[in-house]
């Protein structure tokens, strides 16, 4: 609503209507309230004496009769003489009041009881409620619905109006470059040498200071107007009900409907800027906008036609993985998961559709690897799950090479890599399209911006992204191959368990010195820990896994990279090679 | 004694050294070995270590740390507070090692405008280590290609050797794992010279063993680091050779005439490089070394020569003169203008794009042309492909030299 209006000036059907509901409300409660008015008057019993309803005239007196003495009067009786009374010593000597010295007589008792009985007649007509019938009470219940009506809308009219105003204040009046080229081509046919300056866009004067107040003053003689329906209606009340507690009920209403008002411009406000921050800001990539921006990624990636270049800093893993838990062969049922359409935002079918080539970098810091056996439960945790992630993205570039390259028959087009080099920016570029991610502290919060999100250019949006695409370039070319990083990560870790080079490679017994056992103990994102195996999506994206399946699943990423590795037979390792039974000098095979 | 001798950061230092040069040492007996199979030289290392291997490998990552850590990049810019001084320990920490080894002592001037170089030498030498015992994280690398970034380059010796080494792996694994649906098959793979590595060398390792040594004490870095580096660019050049990967060495002969010269010790100056020429003993010193060329090319690197290799010996009209020895993959090359041991501190840096074709081309043109018989007027031919001759023409090819 706050979107589509903003290019408008300042009458919008919605102001119209505003105005409009508001007059009807107005005029609606008017003529109500003086129907009561005339309807109560009309009553026998509540006839009014001559001049009591004359406001003016009521006022007058009011004012007539507000004097400082009386005001003094008042103060010294409530304060002064109360203190006196109240002070011991005085009260101890005070005489005893002296008995009425009043003779009564039977005639004077009488007339006595006579006029207070009058009198007392005269309280009870005044102060007793009047017998009400219902088109009475019909008619009242309408005029107070009305009333709470007009003020509420009062105060949204006056919020609209507001903005209205504003906008009205902003807008530019588009430049009409046919009349200048007109004016222009006039100008130069007459021979004149001047210049013809273009028609300023916008009135000036608008943007007066002046007009600042505009929407407070508006506020204002709206709700000062909006008081005349209940004055006839309170006047007609006046004698029914007590006025104090009945304007009191009167000023609740009122003050409910300024505060609802206020309420309705906050949230608009708040939303409004909420976009606005949005739109500056970037997603915030927390679980929720991780998921938006993944899903936002990934389009792009199978849209892609160039290349995507990347620098990666936590590297998914797709929830459809875990969901081939049940499977012998994991990685064949995700592979035929993402081929059949089944799941589409997952990253293998995403790649499968591309027609770009992907490069990613990513930041592996050799400081982490060291310390690891040092390390808290955290940090192995989250040592692990970035190795883990890695290898898992390098097993389905592997599968997408693969299949691309047998759709094609050509392995030029078909390029994945991922290269691990000191990446200091944190930047997605997609063809022309730029995100940049901002890192605050811990995960969660950091957000993501879509750079060219505003640039309409192409030219400029290219020149954007062909920078960016550099800037990784540089920091790929520097670094080197994932899959030699993660070989080495390996060999390391079985060196730090002083295994032989003849032995066999105890996978499991690696990953743990790595933190798989402190990253399946942990509560994580990808996946939550079950008593037995309940594959179900819940949570957004959690899947339910026991310990031993996800333990299993992590080792299937594991060997899955090192098979494939082996069957490419990097490095003349012919006689190594031999299915089934893989060495720790295997490794080697992929850092020599 | 001064306190700072015993300073941790020198032990570290020290320690790191000592490990290089013992994988120094371990690397230049196994890779020369007879009939040595070159992929599995990360376990005759270990083999030869023994023991130590473990400790090698944590003192060398400790090393690599200290030296990740070293808050002397170029992107700091000035150095501010105390950010300069792990940098000025690390210095005089290069200095004391050196010193220590015997190859004189730099000073603190030197040190200071060389420290660029002294890092990148450093931390080549860590991924040169972690490499040759089979944990080639790259980290260290990463950051002296960092460092060639802002400065322009690389600085003479190891580095320089780690790239052409590295020029020749990248284009191993790019023929290992081609861009094509083949399986590479490595009897039936048809060279392609558009994807062939071309060297345009001036002191050729290819032709002389003693270029893997190094007699000068000039480098402000231990000798180790340097010959560690030649002999990862030897390792990989045999493993790319013994792969069957297409390769054409071309050497100007003017040049392997001033190598030979230079590796026999004879001076520059003409008066004393007449003088020893006419000396028997230095005459004898250099043919010995020109007999070895046949031993070294012929039985250690190319035990046999598949299709799309070669070595020339570029006669004079075809010389590239006027190009720096240079390495040129497919993808990436370096160029580099050391000569011997004497000379700038950075002398050379990569090649891509179209510097690296326009360099490519020319060597392919130069290569094209040494195919041509020889014209009429001439009596020999302008180049002559060294691996196609027996021991006696090629002892004639080489006379002149």
């Amino acid at each position: 609503m706050h979107d589509s209006d903003r290019k408008a000036g300042f009458w919008t059907i919605k102001i119209f209507l505003g105005i409009g509901l508001y007059a009807g409300l107005w005029l609606a409660a008017l003529l109500l309230a003086l129907n009561y008015y005339h309807h109560y008057a009309a009553k026998a019993d509540h006839r009014p004496q001559p001049g009591e309803h004359d406001i003016l005239g009521a006022t007058r007196v009011m004012v007539r009769e507000l004097e400082l003495a009386h005001a003094r009067e008042a103060w010294d009786k409530l304060f002064v003489r109360t203190l006196a009374s109240q002070d011991p010593a005085h009260a101890a000597g005070m005489p005893a009041a002296a008995p009425s010295s009043a003779v009564s007589t039977p005639r004077t008792d009488f007339d006595r009881v006579r006029d207070e009985i009058r009198a007392l007649g005269v309280t009870i007509k005044d102060r007793t409620h009047p017998q009400q019938s219902l088109p009475d009470s019909l008619l009242k219940v309408v005029v107070v619905v009305t009333i709470s009506g007009l003020w509420f809308q009062t105060f949204l009219l006056a919020n609209a109006l507001k903005r209205a105003i504003s906008r009205w204040r902003r807008r530019r009046i588009p430049f009409d470059t046919r009349r200048f080229r007109q004016r222009q081509a006039e100008v130069q046919a007459d021979g004149c040498l001047h210049m013809v300056t273009p028609p300023l866009a916008a009135p000036r004067w608008r943007e007066h200071r002046l007009f600042n107040g505009a929407p407070l003053a508006l506020k204002w003689l709206l709700g000062v107007w909006s008081l005349v329906p209940p004055l006839v209606f309170a006047v007609a009340m006046h004698s029914v009900y007590e006025p104090a507690v009945f304007v009191m009920a009167l000023a609740a209403i009122f003050v409910a409907a300024e505060h609802y008002g206020g309420l309705t411009e906050t949230e608009h406000e708040l939303k409004a800027r909420t976009d606005e921050l949005k739109s500056k800001v970037g997603t915030v990539l927390d679980a929720d906008g991780l998921n938006e921006w993944r899903t936002e990624l990934y389009g792009l990636y199978g849209k892609a036609s160039y290349r995507v270049d990347a620098v990666i800093r936590y590297f998914d893993i797709d929830s459809a993985w875990w969901k081939c838990a049940g499977s012998a062969h994991p990685w064949i049922e995700y592979a035929k998961r993402c081929g059949s359409g089944s799941d589409s935002d997952t990253l293998l079918s995403t790649l499968l559709n591309t027609q770009a080539k992907v490069r990613f970098v990513s930041d592996q810091p050799l400081e982490a690897l060291e310390r690891l056996p040092w390390a808290s439960r955290n940090e192995r945790k989250d040592f692990f799950r970035s190795l883990l992630g890695l290898t898992w993205n390098l097993v389905v570039f592997d599968i997408a090479y693969e299949a691309r390259v047998a759709k094609a028959y050509s392995g030029t087009s078909a390029r994945y890599r991922i290269k691990i080099s000191r990446a200091p920016c944190w930047m997605h570029v997609v063809d022309d399209t730029v995100f940049q991610a901002i890192e605050r502290g811990k995960e969660g919060n950091a957000t993501v911006r879509q750079l060219t999100h505003d640039i309409a250019d192409v030219e400029d949006r290219r020149a954007l992204s062909g920078w960016a695409r550099d800037n990784v370039r540089r920091f790929a070319q520097r670094g080197g191959r994932a899959e030699e990083y993660v070989f080495a990560v390996l060999r390391y870790a079985a060196l730090g368990l002083a295994c032989q080079e003849e032995e066999d490679l105890a996978l499991k017994r690696l990953l743990n010195q790595l933190g798989m056992k402190d990253y399946l103990d942990e509560p994580k994102q990808d996946f939550l820990l079950a008593a037995f195996d309940d594959v179900d999506e819940r949570m957004n994206r959690s899947v339910l896994l026991s310990r031993e399946t996800a333990e299993t699943l992590c080792t299937a990423v594991f060997s899955e990279l090192l098979n494939r590795r082996m069957d490419k037979r990097n490095c003349l390792v012919k006689s190594w090679a031999l299915p089934g039974c893989m060495k720790l000098k295997h490794l080697l095979s992929e850092l020599v | 004694m001064r306190p700072f001798l015993t300073s941790p950061g020198l032990e570290l230092a020290r320690s790191f050294w000592d490990a290089i040069a013992q994988i120094n040492d371990a690397v230049a007996v196994r890779l020369i070995e007879p009939k040595a199979e070159l992929w599995d030289i990360q376990l005759k290392i270990r083999e030869t270590v023994g023991d130590h291997y473990p400790l090698l490998i944590r003192r060398i990552m400790a090393f690599t740390l200290a030296l990740l850590d070293l808050p002397r990049m170029p992107e700091y810019g000035q150095a501010h507070g105390d950010s300069g001084k792990p940098l000025q320990q690390f210095l005089l920490n290069c200095d004391l090692v050196l010193n220590a080894l015997g190859q004189g002592w730099l000073g603190k001037k030197e040190r200071n405008n060389r420290s660029d170089e002294l890092l990148m030498e450093n931390l080549n030498a860590a991924w040169l280590g972690l490499y040759f015992l089979g944990v080639p994280f790259i980290h260290p690398w990463e950051k002296v290609r960092r460092l060639a970034g802002y400065r322009g380059g690389f600085p003479s010796g190891g580095c320089i050797a780690k790239y052409i080494g590295d020029v020749y792996r990248l284009a191993r694994h790019r023929f290992v794992q081609p861009d094509r649906p083949v399986p590479p098959a490595y009897s039936s793979f048809a060279p392609d010279d558009r994807d062939a590595v071309l060297v345009l060398s001036h002191t050729p390792m290819v032709m002389f063993q003693d270029a893997l040594t190094y007699k000068n004490d000039s480098y402000a870095t231990p000798r180790s680091v340097h010959e560690l580096g030649r002999r990862y660019a030897l390792l990989q050049m045999m493993l790319y050779i013994r792969g069957g990967h297409p390769v054409h060495f071309l050497i100007p002969s003017t040049a392997l005439t001033l190598a030979l010269d230079k590796l026999a010790d004879i001076p520059d100056d003409p008066l004393a490089k007449a003088i020893a020429k006419a000396t028997p003993s230095v005459v004898a010193r250099r043919d010995a070394i020109r007999q070895g060329i046949r031993t070294w090319m012929c039985d250690t690197i190319f035990t046999s020569v598949a299709a799309g290799q070669s070595v020339r010996l570029l006669k004079y009209p075809l010389d590239a003169s006027g190009m720096p020895t240079c390495v040129l993959g497919s993808k990436t090359g370096i160029y580099t203008l050391e000569s011997g041991e004497t000379g700038l501190h950075f002398a050379g840096n990569e090649l891509r794009d179209s510097l690296l074709e326009s360099y490519r081309d020319k060597l392919s043109r130069v290569l094209e042309r040494s195919n041509d018989k020889p014209a009429s007027p001439e009596p020999e031919p302008r180049a002559v492909s060294l691996l196609d001759l027996d021991a006696s023409a090629f002892a004639h090819a080489l006379k002149d030299v």
